[in-house]
C-alpha cells in the first residue's frame, strides 16, 4: 500500500525552508528529507517541461537539493578559454587523481558546509545554487577569481606569488564569499565599499578553515593563503591579526590612521580590507571561543541588512554590525561590547 | 613594423594578492625566435581598440588588470585592459613579460 503524506503536499517549500533551518533537530530532519524529496519532484517537472520545449528557469534545474551542495568542476587544461572545460567531476562522484580537481570539489563542500550548518544558508544565492569551479586555468597563471557570473576560477601557480591555489581552503572560501556578497550586500568593488567585500571575503575565508579545523578564535592563524603562497609572499598573504605584517610586501593598514588613497587595484580594496579585517579580528577574540558562532553571526547579518547598501564605508558598515550584535545578543552584552572594542581599534568610531 | 625591435613595460594590479607586479623587456634582449614571435604578436594586434570588449561582469572579483606600454621606433603606445579584455594575440607577450615580473610597490 502506498503511504501518502500529507505534510509533502500541502506545506510549502518556503516554511520547510523555515523549520529546516530553525527547529528543533528531528523537525529539521524531516524538513529536509521533505525538501530533498520535494525538489526531485520539481526537477522531474522541470525536465519534463524541457523535453516539451517550455523554457524553465535554469536556476531551477541546476540547483542542488536542500542542505547539500551541487558542486561540479571542470578542468581547463591551461586554456585561456573562459568557456566551461573538460567535466572533471560532478556531484556525488568520487574522487579523481587530479588533485586540484578534488581540492576545489572538497574546499567548495567545507565552504557550504559553514555557510549552511551556521547560518542556514543555501549555497551561494541562499537557493541551492550550483558552485562551478574551474582549475588548471590558463598558463603560469598565480591567481583565483570570482567572476559575477557563478564561476570560480583557480590557477596553478606562477612559481613567486603562488603555487597550485586550490590547495587553500581559505582562499576557496575567499573566492566562493564573493559570490554570498554580490547576492546578499552587492557591495561594489571599489573604494571602501570594494575594500569591504575583499574583508567579507577574508573573513569568512578564514572562519571556513577554523570551522573546518575545529580551531577557536585563540588557536587560529588568523592567516590568508599560507597554504599557497609562493616566496616572494612568504609566509602568507594577509593577516587579520596582524595586518601589513603577512610578508614582506604586505602593505595592509591596521587602522584608519593608516589608510591608504590610491586609484590602483580599484581603490585599493586588498590594501584597506585590513582595517575591517582586523575589527573582525578583535571582535573574535574578544568574545572568545569560536569565531564562527558570534562574530561570524554578526557579520553574516550585517552583509544581509538592508541598510547596508553597494556603496558602504567603513563606517555604515560598522554600524550595521553593532546594530546585529545588539539585536541578535542584547544591547550592553559581551558581544555588543566586543563589536564596539574591535572598530575602536582600527580607529574607527561608532 | 615588423622586424623592428621593441620595448615593453607591463604594470599588473589587482587579483587575489593586490600586488603590483612590474615588468620591462627589450625584443634585443631575447634569443631570435622569442623576439619574432613578439613583433608578430605586436604586428597583429589592434592597439588601438585594445580594451573595449565588455569589461568583467558586475560582482566579479579578485581579477588583473594590465597596463602595457610598447615603443617601436618613434612610435610609443599605452593600452589598459582587464584580464577578460586581453586580445589572444597579446597573451603570449603578457605571459613572457610576466615571467620576468617582479613586485613594484
Amino acid at each position: 500500500m502506498t503511504h501518502r503524506c500529507p505534510l509533502r503536499c500541502i506545506v510549502p517549500p518556503g516554511l520547510l525552508l523555515r523549520v529546516a533551518r530553525s527547529g528543533k533537530e528531528e523537525e529539521r530532519d524531516a524538513a529536509l528529507r521533505t525538501l530533498a524529496l520535494d525538489h526531485t519532484f520539481r526537477q522531474v517537472r522541470v525536465e519534463r517541461a524541457t523535453r516539451q520545449g517550455i523554457s524553465p528557469p535554469t536556476r531551477r534545474l541546476l540547483s542542488g537539493p536542500i542542505g547539500g551542495p551541487h558542486r561540479t568542476i571542470y578542468d581547463q587544461q591551461e586554456s585561456d578559454a573562459t568557456e566551461l572545460g573538460r567535466l572533471a567531476r560532478a556531484e556525488g562522484q568520487p574522487a579523481v587523481e587530479d588533485p586540484a580537481v578534488n581540492e576545489a570539489y572538497d574546499g567548495f563542500g567545507d565552504t557550504y558546509k559553514l555557510f549552511w550548518d551556521v547560518f542556514k544558508r543555501n549555497s551561494i544565492d541562499d537557493g541551492g545554487m550550483p558552485i562551478v569551479g574551474l582549475v588548471h586555468y590558463s598558463q603560469h597563471y598565480g591567481n583565483a577569481f570570482w567572476d559575477g557570473e557563478g564561476h570560480m576560477f583557480f590557477g596553478d601557480g606562477d612559481e613567486q606569488l603562488f603555487t597550485r591555489l586550490t590547495k587553500s581552503i581559505d582562499v576557496i572560501g575567499h573566492e566562493l564569499t564573493h559570490g554570498v556578497t554580490q547576492y546578499t550586500a552587492n557591495l561594489v568593488y571599489r573604494d571602501q565599499s570594494g575594500a569591504l567585500n575583499e574583508s567579507v571575503s577574508d573573513v569568512f575565508g578564514s572562519l571556513v578553515s577554523q570551522y573546518a579545523k575545529g580551531q577557536t578564535a585563540e588557536e587560529a592563524s588568523w592567516l590568508i593563503g599560507e597554504d599557497v603562497v609562493g616566496p616572494a609572499l612568504l609566509p602568507a598573504l594577509r593577516s587579520l591579526k596582524a595586518p601589513g605584517e603577512a610578508n614582506p610586501h604586505d602593505d595592509q593598514p591596521a587602522d584608519m590612521d593608516q589608510f591608504v588613497n590610491t586609484g590602483e587595484d580599484n581603490g585599493g580594496v586588498h590594501t584597506n580590507s585590513g582595517i575591517p579585517n582586523h575589527a573582525f579580528y578583535v571582535v573574535a577574540t574578544t568574545i572568545g571561543g569560536n569565531a564562527w558562532e558570534a562574530a561570524g553571526m554578526i557579520w553574516y547579518d550585517a552583509i544581509r541588512d538592508a541598510r547596508v547598501k553597494p556603496n558602504c564605508d567603513f563606517l555604515a558598515f560598522a554600524k550595521a554590525t553593532q546594530r546585529a550584535a545588539d539585536l541578535r545578543f542584547g544591547a550592553g552584552g559581551k558581544e555588543a561590547d566586543a563589536v564596539r572594542a574591535g572598530w575602536e581599534a582600527v580607529k574607527l568610531a561608532l | 613594423m615588423a622586424g623592428e625591435h621593441a620595448q615593453l613595460s607591463l604594470r599588473r594590479t589587482g587579483g587575489l594578492a593586490g600586488l603590483p607586479m612590474v615588468a620591462s623587456l627589450d625584443t634585443r634582449e631575447l634569443d631570435t625566435e622569442e623576439a619574432e614571435a613578439i613583433s608578430a604578436a605586436l604586428d597583429a594586434v589592434d592597439l588601438a581598440h585594445v580594451g573595449e570588449g565588455p569589461p568583467a561582469a558586475p560582482g566579479a572579483a579578485d581579477m588583473l588588470h594590465y597596463d602595457l606600454e610598447i615603443r617601436r621606433g618613434d612610435r610609443s603606445d599605452t593600452v589598459s585592459f582587464g584580464e577578460r579584455q586581453m586580445p589572444p594575440e597579446l597573451a603570449p607577450v603578457i605571459r613572457t613579460l610576466m615571467r620576468r615580473a617582479q613586485p613594484g610597490r
